[in-house]
């Protein structure tokens, strides 16, 4: 019972600093305490918001809700919000306490149900709880008499005086007579009505609260309200409105929302900041209006409506280039934006289902996106796909017949796993130059690959064709043998990705994820792209050394023997697996962890949190992406995510026009560069580097090589400043 | 103008039911340059006979073969037999596009490490080692494919003795649905020899057990059987697997592969009856891939295949010494080369062209070669348009085992020539002369002296 009771009241309490920080869509700790001293300058407010952002985690601790949820302050924020309203417009009474309790209880459901509803869209809830519960507790406690209206208001510098006495009042008026203008006075309003407080000092707080979050989302804020601001006085609406505070927050949680936590900021959100602030502004005249008669304050609403709104608008975009949603929430602008910087070269492929080669071997496209030949208008987005030789001919002489053709009657295979949703077999192989208009894509077959993904194969040899309607596929699972059916004058492989399982299904513009580009000797890794004519693809080759050497699997753990100058070191990684799969290294002695990923054809150093003194980081850095086959000179290149290279300091400096210009940047690279033999003892030599750049001026270097020896990685030596580190390694 | 050739007239008998009085005609274009060399002038500058080696042919016989493997299979190793072809030039060849090398003795072992291929690259087969090779072998970390219990056994004696731990395949022998079935090489598969030198081989840890290794047979006519033997080694390397937890990593599917070459007696041309590349790549590849490997874990699938790569790279040239009728009225020529540098004569029918026009006319008759000796027939068989003396012909496909299996037998084997990329011919090796016979010879004293 004790124990139940010192969990509850641990775990509703962890949420608290939490839920206030999730008010400015932060999570950080720190901005969410000052935030909440902010929202106590009108103490009964305050606490009355406090109050309701506990009765919600309690009960939400009592159904056994989430409990990461209510320790990141998810289910609190919109009863933490509730409660500075109710404590806002009622004195506090006994009858307030009940109030508080039953709206927390009404706040909590609201929250649950909107995560449910619009989380299956992956769309936020944001404040609709609050909305919804601020508007009903308004109309029903309209009628309940016991409750006794609160004048603060009204009578602010009564309220003042009694609050905290003369000096209170005294530093009250000192701050709103401070010679600061009408337009930066009411920015500090604004960010304080969102917690119900309409004063200077309030506002002050929560805008360093925003500066020590994220300097993106403290500029941003200052955007939109600004772009808000100039909007009002364009269309000579009422100031007022503003001046009260209780518009103005709207443009700046819109601003925050959009410009920099839900899409990656960058100069584009900037720009869609400005131009979505008059949309914001009509939904809160527009609204005010419609509410009105009901004597409902609009409160957040033109924010949630204009966020939900714009991002479900997103979704619905074919392409996302400027505007990039923001796929994994870390909460802090400045982190999704360099998660970001580094995943677009590392893991652009993230956002896709994975697609790769149908074939096997090296490959010419012989016709790309928008090709000359056939893929024109709806059926762009296609490749054919054939075998050349040294003089670029498609067939060996004399080339009369299909059987002449190199890549006739070659097998292709499953691009991802799936289901079989069409087969159509049985058309006749034409004669070479014969084209057959009447079965246009002659024998082929369409795989689903996910609800509105799939993948088709045409030009199939008749009777060849190995899967049946309806048969789930793994991916490279053998599908055909190439033909020449259907509208093909010579043999070659029709691959395309549609929306839809029909055989003329219009194509789809969707990349290609981890192939080998080759010219002659020279090889080059995509994760992800778009081949284009000409060009020699292939499916990476999976090298077993590598392969082994990066078969991390739970319960392994690796002993390493650091050398550095005179003195060695040991340090010894466990592997282990989260509820989510994911595998990580925990090195006990530091407490650092590293989580990495690794599908079979590549590995990858995730994320890194601890120590950055543990050889555990040196590893990260070092082996930040891998790809498991040797191709002789293939070289990766990948961005390093600056917050492990740079200090603080100039991070902070960086941070204010990161969406802008990257002054700091720090590029990772890795040579193949020796590999003996492939039967028994092969061993692989890989040797990378690190190198920064601050303004473009190079910054010490890093270099690295990585030594694979009898199927495991065997030594790391890493040179940085003439110090030289040699890391070996003993799996066990 | 030139002067029209002379053609001495020829009496042929009319069948009826023939599509014109001519009778068929003949099925040969004259074939007077080799890769842009004349004939004329590969005769004229290295004397006639020679062979030539098109390094052109080489190289596109072998893409091919490759482009049909790896675009079927991911982890594919070409190693050249060097029993094949050893001419060192031939050799480095197939070396320069990535090819290992395979041999089944020790002067060939040691000419692929002089032609620089790294030791551990090199695939040593066939039932005689010496224990000399044995021994170098395994310094240099070579592939030794063990063909009987007793070389497992003196291998064993001679790890134990150097303490070395060579890299060993075993040569397995199988049914496979073909007659004849090879089972002189290697342990058998189906009486469970093979498994018991497998166990030999891991439970006695002197050895690292790295491939399976097999060879059905030569000229194999069919695909099928290819695809037989690999699911029999995938089986095999799979369940070692599961025994011992140790991987195979590679399997060594042999060679054997067929020729374009005319097989006598067979009723199809070889180029209509001989499986392509893609035949076998497709038998070899799908059986591996239908195997119970995870696509990490598929082992790498070596070839050795010899005659299908270099037969049709290789041709040679002659020149008519004289004609004559035989008694039972067919026409015979005398080609100056004969059995003794074109070996694989008695197995297959050759295909050979006049090097000069022709007219339409044509005769059969029997080509011989110039040896005193009466096996010396190079077609028994043959419609040719009428040559005389001093014409040239050029015989094809004869890249595969004859610059091997020659013999100094009367006459002395001629120059080996290739021809580049570029056209342009390079001596390969030296027609042999008197004193290399000679030099070899020893003379007792007191044989010395005679007078007759």
């Amino acid at each position: 019972m004790i124990r139940l009771s010192k969990d509850l009241l641990s775990t509703s309490s962890t949420g608290l600093a939490n839920s206030y920080a999730q008010l400015f869509l932060s999570a950080n700790p720190v901005a969410g305490i000052l935030i909440g001293l902010a929202s106590f300058t009108d103490p009964i407010a305050g606490l009355a918001g406090l109050l309701m952002a506990f009765f919600t985690n309690v009960i939400a601790y009592l159904f056994h809700l989430d409990k990461e949820k209510i320790k990141s302050g998810t289910f609190a924020f919109n009863g933490l919000l509730t409660g500075l309203f109710l404590g806002y417009s009622y004195n506090i009474s006994y009858y307030l306490l009940l109030i508080i309790f039953a709206g927390s209880f009404l706040c909590l459901m609201l929250t649950v149900v909107f995560d449910g509803i619009l989380g299956a869209k992956k769309l936020p809830f944001l404040s609709i709880p609050f909305l919804l519960s601020v508007w009903i507790l308004k109309l029903s406690t309209e009628g309940f008499n016991s409750l006794d209206p609160n004048s603060t208001q009204i009578f602010v510098f009564n309220h003042i005086y009694r609050v905290g006495g003369e000096n209170l009042l005294k530093s009250y008026e000192f701050l709103e007579g401070l010679p600061i203008p009408l337009m930066v006075k009411v920015y500090f309003k604004s960010l304080g009505a969102v917690l119900f407080q309409f004063s200077l000092l309030p506002g002050i707080l929560v805008a360093i609260a925003l500066v020590i979050h994220s300097r993106i989302a403290f500029s941003l804020s200052i955007i939109g309200f600004l772009t808000g601001y100039i909007f009002y006085i364009i269309i000579g609406a009422n100031l007022n409105d503003l001046n009260y505070g209780f518009i103005g927050f709207n443009f700046i949680l819109s601003a925050m929302a959009l410009g920099g936590f839900f899409l990656i900021p960058n100069v584009w959100t900037y720009i869609l900041v400005i131009l979505i602030t008059p949309v914001i502004a009509i939904l809160g005249v527009g609204f005010e209006k419609l509410l009105a008669p009901f004597n409902l304050p609009i409160l957040s609403l033109p924010f949630n409506i204009s966020v939900i709104l714009f991002l479900y608008f997103l979704f619905f975009r074919l392409k996302s280039e400027k505007l990039i949603l923001t796929l994994v929430q870390f909460a802090s602008p400045e982190k999704n934006l360099y998660r970001y910087l580094n995943q677009i070269g590392r893991f652009a492929n993230e956002l896709y289902f994975k697609i790769s080669l149908p074939v096997l071997g090296t490959w010419r496209i012989s016709q790309g996106h928008t090709g000359e030949i056939t893929h024109k208008g709806e059926w762009q987005y296609a490749w054919d796909f054939d075998l050349i030789d040294e003089e670029s001919r498609t067939y060996r002489l004399p080339g009369f017949a299909p059987e002449d053709f190199y890549c006739f009657n070659l097998p292709v295979f499953a691009a991802a796993a799936g289901q079989v949703v069409k087969v159509i077999d049985g058309i006749k192989d034409n004669d070479i130059n014969k084209v057959n208009l009447k079965d246009n894509w002659g024998n082929s077959v369409v795989i689903q690959h996910s609800q509105f993904l799939f993948s088709k194969l045409s030009h199939l040899k008749s009777g060849t064709i190995k899967v049946y309607e309806g048969e789930w596929l793994a991916k490279g699972q053998l599908i055909g043998h190439i033909g020449n059916s259907g509208r093909s004058p010579e043999p070659h492989l029709h691959f395309q990705l549609q929306t839809t399982p029909h055989v003329g299904s219009k194509t789809l513009n969707y990349p290609l994820s981890t192939y080998i580009s080759s010219e002659g000797k020279e090889h080059q890794f995509i994760q992800s792209g778009v081949p284009q004519l000409n060009e020699q693809v292939s499916n990476p080759i999976v090298n077993s050394l590598l392969w082994e050497s990066f078969n991390f699997t739970p319960g392994k753990k690796l002993k390493w023997t650091i050398k550095k100058g005179s003195n060695t070191l040991t340090e010894t990684w466990e592997i282990y697996t989260d509820a989510y799969n994911q595998t990580y290294f925990y090195d006990a002695k530091s407490k650092s962890t590293l989580f990495f990923y690794n599908n079979g054809n590549l590995y990858e150093n995730r994320t890194f949190y601890g120590d950055k003194k543990s050889y555990l980081f040196s590893f990260y850095l070092c082996t930040q992406q891998v790809l498991l086959s040797f191709y002789k000179d293939l070289q990766l290149t990948n961005q390093v995510e600056i917050t492990h290279i740079f200090n603080w300091a100039e991070r902070f400096l960086q941070d204010w026009v990161a969406p802008f210009y990257m002054f700091l940047q720090s590029d990772f690279h890795l040579n193949y560069t020796h590999f003996d033999n492939d039967i028994s003892d092969s061993s692989i030599l890989l040797k990378g580097s690190i190198k920064s750049k601050r303004f473009g001026i190079h910054l010490a270097e890093k270099e690295f090589d990585i030594k694979f020896e009898k199927h495991q990685l065997h030594q790391i030596i890493i040179k940085e400043n003439k110090s030289i580190l040699e890391a070996t390694c003993i799996v066990e | 103008m030139e002067k029209l050739r002379y053609e001495r007239p020829v009496v042929k008998k009319l069948n009826t039911g023939m599509m014109n009085k001519f009778g068929t005609r003949t099925e040969y274009n004259p074939v007077t340059h080799i890769d842009g060399v004349s004939v004329k002038e590969l005769i004229s500058t290295y004397g006639s006979p020679v062979f030539t080696i098109s390094e052109r042919t080489i190289r596109q016989t072998y893409k091919d073969c490759k482009r049909a493997f790896t675009n079927r299979y991911p982890k594919v190793q070409m190693a050249w037999s060097y029993k094949t072809n050893y001419i060192n030039a031939v050799c480095n060849v197939f070396h320069q596009e990535g090819a290992w090398a395979e041999v089944v003795s020790g002067f060939e072992y040691n000419k692929a490490l002089l032609n620089g291929v790294p030791g551990n690259k090199i695939i040593f087969n066939g039932p005689d080692k010496t224990d000399d090779d044995l021994n170098l072998a395994i310094e240099n970390n070579s592939l030794i494919h063990i063909d009987h219990l007793d070389e497992l056994y003196r291998l064993i004696e001679i790890t134990k003795e150097i303490n070395k731990r060579p890299r060993v395949a075993i040569r397995v022998n199988m049914d496979t649905g073909v007659y004849p079935m090879w089972d002189r090489f290697g342990f058998n598969y189906e009486s469970g020899q093979a498994w018991d030198a497998i166990n030999k081989i891991i439970l006695n840890d002197q050895m690292d057990l790295v491939g399976l290794h097999c060879h059905i047979g030569t000229f194999m006519l069919a695909a099928s059987a290819y695809a037989i033997a690999a699911s029999k080694l995938a089986d095999l390397a799979f369940h070692i697997h599961s025994k011992f937890n140790k991987k195979i990593t590679y399997i060594d599917m042999g060679g054997g592969f067929a020729s374009k070459n005319n097989l006598k007696g067979s009723y199809l041309q070889g180029n209509v009856s001989s499986p392509s590349f893609d035949d076998y790549a497709e038998a070899i590849c799908s059986a591996l891939l239908n195997a119970e490997y995870s696509k990490q874990e598929l082992p790498i699938l070596i070839l050795e295949t010899g005659r299908a790569l270099i037969d049709e790279a290789g041709s040679l040239c002659g020149t008519v010494l004289a004609n004559k009728r035989l008694s039972d009225g067919r026409r015979a020529t005398i080609m100056d080369f004969g059995v003794n540098i074109l070996f694989t004569s008695f197995w297959y029918d050759h295909k050979v062209s006049p090097a000069q026009e022709f007219s339409h006319y044509t005769e059969d008759g029997v080509i011989y070669g110039p040896l005193c000796m009466n096996i010396d027939v190079i077609r028994e068989s043959i419609t040719l348009p009428p040559m005389k003396k001093g014409d040239n012909v050029v015989v094809h496909s004869v890249g595969a085992y004859n610059m091997t299996q020659w013999m100094q037998f009367i006459a002395m084997r001629p120059n080996v020539v290739m021809i580049d990329m570029e056209g342009k011919h390079h001596l390969i090796r030296n027609k042999e002369t008197l004193s290399d016979l000679n030099d070899k010879e020893v003379m007792p004293a007191y044989l010395k002296d005679f007078s007759i």
